[in-house]
């Protein structure tokens, strides 16, 4: 009796009912997009902070103190301490390996063209492929780690004569692509012969400074297998307490707060474990990024999950108010099922029934169209695709099912109160 | 009882007899409003608000003397500059570089103005106090100086300048640590700077936090150019560029979530609308029965939608702009502006909602005989 009341409601009043499950599906679909979305937005918003380049320094523990003024340092080459190329692929062994997008080695001297004043020449990769100890090939270098950097003309190839010049050396000294020219070096090095194949607009100290692939510096200055210093791109947490302690020292902290600590991607737990693994370096954070990133990543996330808050208070408010319509709508029915001797239990079984099941598919078609709602808005706004994060899934349909039936349950007791002659009569 | 006032009365008759019908009506649309209104006011407001928050990354802008001459511009110059980019100065800070010898070692000293510094380079770690601009021996050194030099802080310790010869006597007040050239250095008012290496109201760079969009940066940067060829405005494109792109992607991302919530929002309203008129089919078959003619039976439809739109819009707008305050409170520390558009938006977007879910049922209500209805099927 009880199912066929249940099947019956069902089909007679098919199309309210459709429309019923459409608003369920509706609102389900909002709150699984915002779920997604939100889920998903510290990570992509944090790939796009990348933007602002290397976060992290790895540089050789000095002695001395290095004396830079506007990107020039006043220290005599001789002086400085170097970090082995070959450690460069370590970088990618350590716990938080993949949150390390990108970087490149520097290795930079002085040189003059044609007769004109020191021009900072610098050893680097440009689009290098590079084999890790997995047996993966990446691609790091200048090309990934340095987004802003606008070349007229073509990048440099790695390992050859080419070179990249900034548009201030290539202005003072009339470079224009295309040319080949002579760098001569200090001491008795031997020259270089390079050929320009990019003009470089970065809008910093870079536009004064010149590009030379990296085995090609090593070998005229004999200091093969030699880097100064490393810059490092990584995707980073936002910083918080636990960090702010590991900051004062590491050795200090319980060992569960260290575990704790080490286990999350903070930018000095990545330093941490990158000093770990290359012996002899010291890893900065590089503060102007990395402090900023946390600072911009954590307002986006706010922003979003008060966004989300939002959007589930309207879809769960507009839901329940429809169920509630729903019931109302049906007074008479229930006065005459009061009338002919129902329980009220067996009243509120069956309405409860039937919103069970209208939640379950609405939330289900909900669920579906609301992972293609977040797949546009994570391919307009950040031209990839969105990791579907499985946790949304059974999320949506707990909020759908308690959405609709608390929406029903408080209209069907309030139904059930009343006296059946009352409703029948009609006012 | 002219046909006007009988409108009237059933218009109201309606909507307080069937009293908990509306509320849970005026309810939705209420809280389809306030959310709309709420997240259209922050949209509104988003890109000024994001651009301030950017500001974290510091300075966007460098000021330095053409190629040409002495590597030197005046304060007057810095001060011109700034005149040119008005009111969207965050902060600004002259750089006067020195290398000096401190215990036989050689390092780099920077004159520059502390209080403009807390602004433009908000990322600074300090650990001890900020030097006041009256404090004409105070220093802020970077941490890698402090560790080579074994300084704390409150040690006082005697710089030479490399050109001058001249001696003088600093007390360390904080020690910073930004993880870039400035853990090598060390800084002090610009003043007790320039007396030392005798470069009175000379500085050699002037960095600029300025808020706005890259073009404009880039306009302005040439205007300033332009206006004193002794010097050269850059922006520094790795903060200005960057920061361009970020605010597209948050301009974006908040479009499409409001897009989203609109629709569905919509949605939900003009359903609970069309519930709530399709409920009262044998309301409209026997006002038919007894012979109203369709246009009074749309127009009482629709004035009950118009008035139904309205209250829950004007109700929603309160509670919207509240929404609003405690988004921008507590992501950006800052009241969200009134816009009056807004509030124009959600009202007619309202009415016009509830209207077309209201009249939609009445549509297809209005077409069918009476007697079916009635009848029950």
């Amino acid at each position: 009796m009880f199912l066929k009341m249940l099947i019956k409601s069902f089909t007679r009043g098919m199309k309210r009912k459709i429309l019923t499950i459409v608003t369920i599906a509706f609102g389900a679909s909002l709150a699984s997009a915002m779920l997604n979305v939100t889920l998903d937005v510290g990570d992509q918003v944090n790939k796009e902070l990348k933007a602002y380049g290397a976060n992290i320094h790895v540089l050789p523990k000095m002695d001395t103190l290095p004396l830079e003024i506007g990107g020039i340092d006043f220290n005599p080459l001789s002086d400085q301490q170097f970090i082995n190329e070959a450690d460069l692929p370590k970088l990618k062994m350590i716990f938080w390996a993949n949150n390390i997008l990108s970087f490149a080695p520097l290795l930079e001297t002085t040189a003059t063209i044609k007769g004109s004043e020191d021009i900072k020449i610098v050893g680097t990769w440009f689009d290098k492929k590079l084999v890790i100890p997995t047996g993966e090939t990446i691609n790091v270098g200048n090309t990934t780690l340095k987004p802003w950097w606008e070349i007229k003309g073509k990048w440099a190839t790695d390992d050859t004569n080419e070179a990249l010049v900034g548009q201030e050396v290539a202005k003072q000294l009339g470079i224009t692509v295309g040319d080949k020219i002579d760098l001569t070096f200090e001491n008795d090095n031997p020259p270089l012969n390079v050929q320009v194949t990019g003009i470089l607009n970065s809008g910093d100290e870079a536009d004064g400074q010149l590009f030379v692939s990296l085995s090609q510096l090593q070998q005229v200055l004999n200091m093969a297998g030699k880097v100064q210093r490393i810059e490092v791109s990584a995707l980073t947490t936002p910083e918080n307490d636990l960090s702010a302690k590991a900051d004062e020292d590491p050795e200090t902290m319980t060992s569960e707060d260290f575990e704790k600590w080490y286990c999350t991607a903070y930018v000095n737990a990545i330093t941490y474990q990158i000093e770990e693994v290359i012996p002899g370096v010291e890893a900065k954070p590089i503060r102007q990024v990395a402090q900023s990133e946390g600072a911009i990543l954590s307002k986006i996330e706010l922003l979003m999950i008060l966004l989300t808050v939002a959007a589930l208070t309207s879809s769960t408010l507009g839901v329940s108010g429809l169920m509630t319509t729903k019931v109302l709508e049906r007074s008479k029915e229930i006065g005459l099922m009061k009338a002919l001797g129902a329980e009220d239990n067996q009243i509120i079984h069956l309405f409860l029934s039937e919103a069970l099941i209208n939640s379950i598919f609405g939330g289900l078609i909900g669920y579906f169209v609301g992972l293609g709602f977040s797949a546009i808005i994570a391919r307009e706004v950040f031209g990839n695709s969105l990791t579907i994060k499985p946790l949304v899934f059974p999320l949506i349909l707990l909020i759908s099912i308690g959405v609709v039936v608390l929406g029903s349950l408080s209209a069907v007791r309030y139904m059930t109160k009343v006296e059946p002659a009352h409703v029948l009569h009609g006012r | 009882m002219n046909k006007k006032m009988m409108l009237q009365k059933m218009i109201l008759h309606a909507l307080f007899k069937r009293k908990s019908r509306i509320a849970v009506a005026l309810f939705a649309i209420a809280i389809g409003t306030a959310v709309i209104f709420s997240l259209l006011s922050v949209y509104l407001d988003i890109n000024e608000k994001m651009s301030k928050e950017l500001r974290a990354y510091g300075a966007n802008l460098v000021i330095a003397p053409s190629d040409s001459g002495e590597p030197f511009l005046t304060e007057q110059q810095f001060n011109e500059t700034l005149a040119v980019l008005e009111n969207n100065v965050v902060g600004a800070a002259p750089y006067l570089y020195g290398v000096v010898n401190i215990s036989n070692k050689q390092l780099v000293m920077v004159g520059t103005d502390f209080s403009e510094i807390e602004k433009i380079s908000p990322y600074w770690k300090i650990n001890g106090i900020w030097v006041s601009d009256k404090n004409l021996d105070g220093a802020i050194i970077g941490v890698t100086v402090a560790e080579k030099l074994k300084l704390n802080l409150g040690d006082q310790f005697s710089a030479i300048s490399d050109t001058t010869g001249q001696k003088n006597t600093f007390t360390v007040k904080a020690i910073v640590k930004t993880g870039s050239t400035e853990d090598n250095q060390i800084f002090v008012n610009l003043v007790p700077f320039q007396n030392m290496l005798q470069l009175e109201g000379l500085m050699n760079v002037g960095y600029i936090s300025a808020s706005g969009e890259a073009n404009f940066l880039t306009e302005k940067a040439k205007e300033i150019s332009n206006q004193q060829p002794s010097l050269i405005a850059k922006p520094i494109k790795k903060i200005a560029q960057s920061e361009g792109i970020i605010l597209e992607k948050i301009k974006s991302l908040v479009y499409l979530v409001v897009t989203v919530v609109l629709m569905s929002t919509i949605l939900c309203v003009a359903t609970t609308m069309m519930t709530i008129v399709l409920e009262r089919e044998k309301e409209i078959g026997l006002k038919k029965a007894l012979g109203a003619p369709n246009l009074s039976i749309v127009s009482e439809f629709l004035g009950e939608a118009i008035l139904l739109g309205t209250c829950g819009a004007l109700i929603g707008s309160f509670l919207g702009y509240l929404f609003a305050q405690i988004i921008g409170q507590s992501v950006f520390m800052e009241a969200i502006s009134f816009k009056f558009s807004v509030f124009l938006i959600v009202i007619i977007a309202s009415v016009f909602v509830t209207s077309i879910a209201a009249l939609w049922p009445v549509r297809t209500v209005v077409s069918i005989e009476p007697a079916v209805v009635l009848k029950g099927e």
